[in-house]
């Protein structure tokens, strides 16, 4: 069973339908007494920095930074993971040290489809053709790389599109509006244990 | 490397994609949720789903058939219709669509613009521009589904894209009427000067007619991303030729593993 976390401001939907195109079992999560029984925990995320945390039960927050279990933070919901965001003013959830900044690129946001370099095999890219386009949408990003796993670029600039922490994922683009290769992400994160 | 986006644009009526020229005259083109499928399986970057009537009659676009898309489709789409205030974005978006698209409402209440972005991040928020060539300039024109009603809002397109950027659009839309509809190309002039002047993403719209359109669009402006209707429509071109034929002049595109 996955946990989605819906934050009322969230993409919930969409991440919810997508997992039930793969036909995986899933529950809605808001506030820490609905993680019992999830085996992983997808945090999707859209939307300002400042008015996710607002939004956020505290409760459930702490108990998500002491999970042992997986999980896959989406778009800002990876951001998230981090400590603090130029984009806000409020902290993150620091599972991953570092801070999100701005992209300097000439057209923001990052919009579109963009490629992932996988910096080694991960089982969360498993049987996704190498070189597949994934979807973002994003003006924030991890610049400094030091927990990334699948780096993209735009302009000149790389930055994470995929981090890992321990039992902790993000992923900067959208799985579940990236077409197949989006699906068979989500398939794979719902096989790790 | 950040792919160029080709997408299709579906105008919808009372549930059917129809399609009209010059936004005139609808003819029926099929049931929404079957083309929707049908696109979405050909390797189109994005759709748009453009509720035509729903302005004009002073509605929102209807939630059911969103609600109904969004199981069958796993790209990005964005919904446009009428929407007025924050609430109906608020009920398109938690529908599970990414984006809601603006047009003749935030001409009257440009501050529409502002709020959604504010609420819910500025990626939610496309402003559409039906623009239309005017002496020495060019002018934004409103309540284009209905041509009885279509009338010149006065604003100039190029200040009206700004003025939306500035308050929070996250991507703009430029609707060149003088090709709409007609399969003559995209307008190279007007879309170039638009694009070089926003620093946000703009999708060039209205006039393509072969796969070649698509490479002169990417070849001579800087738009994020190109959207036809009828040439899709009517399989008067296929989606993977124009990628095919936007690979081989090396423009990025998305390619189907």
């Amino acid at each position: 069973m996955i946990g989605v976390i819906d934050t009322g401001l969230s993409n919930y939907n969409s991440v919810a339908t997508a997992i039930e195109k793969n036909q995986i079992q899933f529950k809605r999560v808001l506030n820490s007494d609905d993680l019992i029984n999830c085996q992983q925990i997808i945090f999707p995320g859209i939307g300002n920095w400042d008015q996710l945390s607002k939004t956020l039960d505290e409760n459930l927050v702490n108990n998500l930074k002491s999970l042992k279990i997986p999980f896959l933070g989406i778009c800002l919901g990876m951001q998230f993971l981090f400590d603090e965001s130029g984009e806000g003013m409020t902290t993150g959830m620091g599972v991953i040290p570092g801070s999100i900044t701005k992209l300097e690129t000439q057209i923001l946001p990052h919009m579109g489809w963009n490629s992932v370099s996988l910096l080694g095999d991960d089982p969360l890219f498993s049987e996704i053709p190498c070189g597949s386009d994934f979807y973002f949408v994003h003006s924030y990003a991890d610049q400094a790389k030091d927990y990334s796993v699948g780096m993209t670029q735009v302009d000149d600039i790389w930055f994470s599109s995929v981090v890992k922490r321990d039992n902790y994922y993000g992923v900067q683009f959208h799985p579940e509006r990236s077409g197949k290769v989006g699906l068979q992400l989500l398939l794979n994160f719902s096989r790790l244990s | 490397m950040l792919k160029k986006r080709v997408i299709a644009c579906l105008d919808v009526k009372d549930g059917n994609v129809v399609k009209g020229i010059q936004f005139k005259n609808h003819e029926v083109l099929g049931d929404i949720v079957e083309l929707a499928q049908v696109y979405s399986d050909s390797g189109i970057d994005e759709l748009v789903f453009y509720d035509i009537t729903a302005s004009p009659r002073g509605k929102v676009v209807e939630i059911k058939w969103i609600e109904k898309l969004s199981k069958v489709i796993s790209i990005p789409f964005s919904v446009a219709g009428g929407i007025s205030k924050l609430e109906d974005a608020e009920k398109i978006l938690s529908a599970g669509v990414e984006k809601v698209s603006v047009n003749s409402m935030a001409l009257k209440n440009p501050n529409l613009i502002t709020e959604i972005a504010n609420r819910f991040g500025y990626q939610a928020i496309v402003v559409g521009i039906d623009s239309l060539k005017s002496g020495d300039d060019y002018r934004v024109y409103q309540m284009t589904g209905d041509p009885s009603m279509t009338s010149c809002s006065g604003r100039l397109t190029f200040e009206w894209a700004k003025e939306a950027q500035e308050r929070g659009a996250g991507e703009i839309v430029l609707n060149c009427m003088d090709q709409d509809g007609v399969q003559k190309g995209f307008d190279l002039i007007q879309t170039k000067r638009l694009a070089s002047e926003l620093s946000i993403p703009v999708v060039a719209s209205g006039g393509a007619g072969t796969a070649q359109d698509f490479v002169d669009i990417f070849k001579e402006s800087r738009v994020s991303g190109a959207l036809a209707a009828s040439i899709f429509h009517r399989e008067i071109v296929s989606i993977n030729s124009i990628k095919e034929l936007l690979k081989k002049n090396n423009i990025p595109v998305r390619l189907l593993c």
